[in-house]
């Protein structure tokens, strides 16, 4: 006669077994969640609060050599599935920012990502270096912002070679901290991209930053944003996001961040069954307020429990299994 | 001409997309300040702000002054101090604009449930400096319908930089006004006639809210501690999206549009960058001064 009770409390003991800690390049956070860059991050004490609230690892606001206003507002406005946004890079400038990451560094319990963005190859190095005094855990470069073109040109990222050089030359600057490179879905094939800048000498990549969109108000008769176009994040951005990590973790052997309208625990692990080994988080904020990456994580917990998992590795890449 | 779509989807209902506000009338306070009433089932409650947009020309986060939603009917009091609200000044009744909101935190009067303070004495204090006697005036209305005596403590520079007097007044507050310049009421600071009315009061208020320059409600703050009672400030910071998202208004670890722009004193005074410094849109330091 099978023993219930015995069975019941190995599943007990094994629900218990459920740790989320996870491990990313060597680094361990608490859970797989990254406040993605962008969100929040403005100041070194903003991302402490998103590592108090629960995020696993933290990425600051893009910097740039010079601090930069951003966009004339408005530069954010909701649409039926999600967020649209062009705010325009603002940043205080790697000056600043480097103290902003001290204090991040110093206060957040987390894993930090710096992130830095330039016009060039080599002011992109010339950022990145200006960086490595706060001894971030990981550089990540945004070489795929879609919301300054008129700007900066075509984003880097939609050219296999160009977006190499920009790896290349941060990588020659950084030492030993891993470079991530933050990746665009607005390019006809990403796979390239990602080979390309795995090539180049990639730790990680971060799939994806947001696909370019536009939000026209009816009455108004114009777009809403200053900006005109603008970046689409939230649910609507997450079957994108999807197919991009599945894509590049076909392609590449390093691992990924999947970024992209995650905004419940069921959509971080789909992320992760599509090859992601950490999972961004931003206009979740919106969704769930600041106690998104709690809700997220625990609503993880309960998924893998329930489904017999004991560690979030176990689920990076299920899905190509099938 | 109204027009509604999908009004079920929540991102529609105005909290993070514009809804059409057509301006229904326009008042001047004085001459720098009007007051806009626009038509709108706005559920704000006093301290919250709302995204103004002019089209064409920019957003701007705005103190709610006047919400009535049973009415359909709200008003923002602006006064002419740049670019954005002289556009705004040079607009006219009927003229459309966009309105998302209303965002953040609230004032909380005494014997609220979630106030944290009792209605012992049923008598508060409201210290405006400048246009914070907006917002003020707004909680005033609150107030006062729930049976609370209400010492009204107004300041500026000068005479002609005093608002809403009137509206205090009729509202049943007893209004104390302080100029810099002696130009109305007692010649100095507003702090000087909270002191007073404190100390002549002794034990007899439940709750000080001010809303104003930094300093001026962190010295509110420290004065209404020192007697004993409990305040609320509202605390500016350079807003962006309202939502809690962009992470520009940080204040010291605070999200100021969500996790404010309404907090105790008590709370705010431990924030390492209150009354110390702000950050504008590129996220840059600027000290008070």
């Amino acid at each position: 006669m099978p023993n219930v009770l015995n069975e019941y409390k190995l599943e007990l003991f094994e629900k218990k077994m459920v740790d989320l800690s996870n491990s990313f390049l060597e680094k361990t956070a608490p859970n797989p969640t990254v406040l993605a860059s962008g969100f929040m991050g403005v100041t070194g004490l903003s991302l402490a609060s998103a590592a108090a609230h629960g995020a696993g690892m933290v990425t600051i606001k893009s910097l740039s050599l010079e601090p930069r206003k951003g966009h004339k507002t408005p530069v954010i406005v909701g649409f039926e599935a999600g967020l649209l946004n062009a705010v325009g890079l603002s940043n205080p400038g790697v000056v600043n920012g480097v103290e902003e990451l001290k204090v991040a560094k110093k206060k957040a319990g987390v894993p930090v990502i710096a992130s830095v963005f330039a016009d060039t190859a080599e002011n992109f190095a010339k950022a990145a270096a200006a960086v490595m005094p706060a001894e971030p855990d990981f550089l990540e470069i945004d070489i795929s912002c879609p919301n300054v073109d008129s700007e900066f040109g075509i984003p880097f990222a939609a050219d296999p070679g160009a977006a190499a050089d920009v790896t290349k030359a941060c990588k020659k600057v950084i030492g030993s901290v891993p470079l991530i490179v933050k990746l665009s879905p607005n390019v006809a094939a990403i796979a390239p991209v990602a080979k390309s800048v795995e090539a180049a000498g990639a730790d990680a990549l971060d799939c994806i930053n947001t696909l370019k969109g536009m939000v026209i108000d009816p009455v108004a008769r114009r777009p809403v944003l200053t900006n005109k176009f603008g970046g689409v994040s939230g649910p609507a951005l997450k079957p994108v996001a999807i197919r991009c990590v599945y894509e590049c973790y076909k392609a590449v052997k390093i691992p990924i961040i999947g970024t992209g309208g995650v905004t419940t625990g069921k959509d971080a692990v789909e992320m992760m069954m599509a090859g992601a080994s950490a999972v961004g988080v931003g206009s979740a904020l919106y969704y769930r307020g600041l106690d998104a990456f709690k809700l997220i994580a625990g609503e993880m917990k309960d998924f893998m429990k329930s489904e017999g998992f004991k560690s979030p590795r176990d689920l990076v890449g299920l899905a190509h299994e099938n | 001409m109204k027009i509604d779509l999908h009004p079920d989807s929540f991102a529609l209902d105005g909290r993070a997309s514009f809804v059409p506000v057509p301006i229904l009338r326009i008042r001047d306070e004085n001459p720098h300040t009007r007051t806009f009433f626009f038509k709108h089932r706005l559920p704000a409650k006093p301290g919250q702000f709302v995204m103004l947009w002019q089209p064409g020309f920019d957003e701007k986060p705005m103190s709610v002054a006047f919400a009535y939603p049973e009415k359909e009917e709200f008003g923002l009091t602006v006064a002419k101090v740049g670019p954005s609200t002289e556009h705004l000044f040079s607009l006219k009744k009927g003229d459309r604009l966009g309105v998302r909101g209303p965002y953040g935190t609230h004032y909380r009067l005494p014997g609220a449930s979630d106030a944290g303070i009792k209605a012992k004495h049923k008598r508060i204090i409201m210290v405006g400096g400048g246009f914070g006697s907006a917002p003020l005036r707004f909680l005033t209305e609150q107030a006062v319908a729930s049976g609370f005596h209400v010492d009204f403590i107004q300041g500026a520079r000068s005479q002609d930089r005093l608002i809403l007097q009137k509206d205090i007044q009729e509202l049943g507050a007893h209004l104390h006004v302080a100029t810099n310049d002696g130009s109305q009421g007692h010649k100095g600071l507003v702090t000087e006639v909270l002191e007073t009315l404190l100390a002549t009061n002794k034990g007899r208020y439940d709750a000080v809210y001010t809303c104003g320059p930094e300093l001026m409600m962190q010295a509110v703050g420290k004065l209404s501690e020192a007697h004993g009672v409990p305040c609320q400030v509202s605390v500016e910071r350079y807003m962006k999206c309202g939502f809690g998202v962009c992470g520009q208004c940080d204040c010291g670890g605070m999200l100021t549009c969500v996790e404010g722009p309404v907090v105790s004193y008590d709370s705010i005074k431990k924030n390492p960058e209150f009354g110390v410094f702000h950050r504008d849109g590129a996220g840059l330091k600027h000290y008070f001064k």
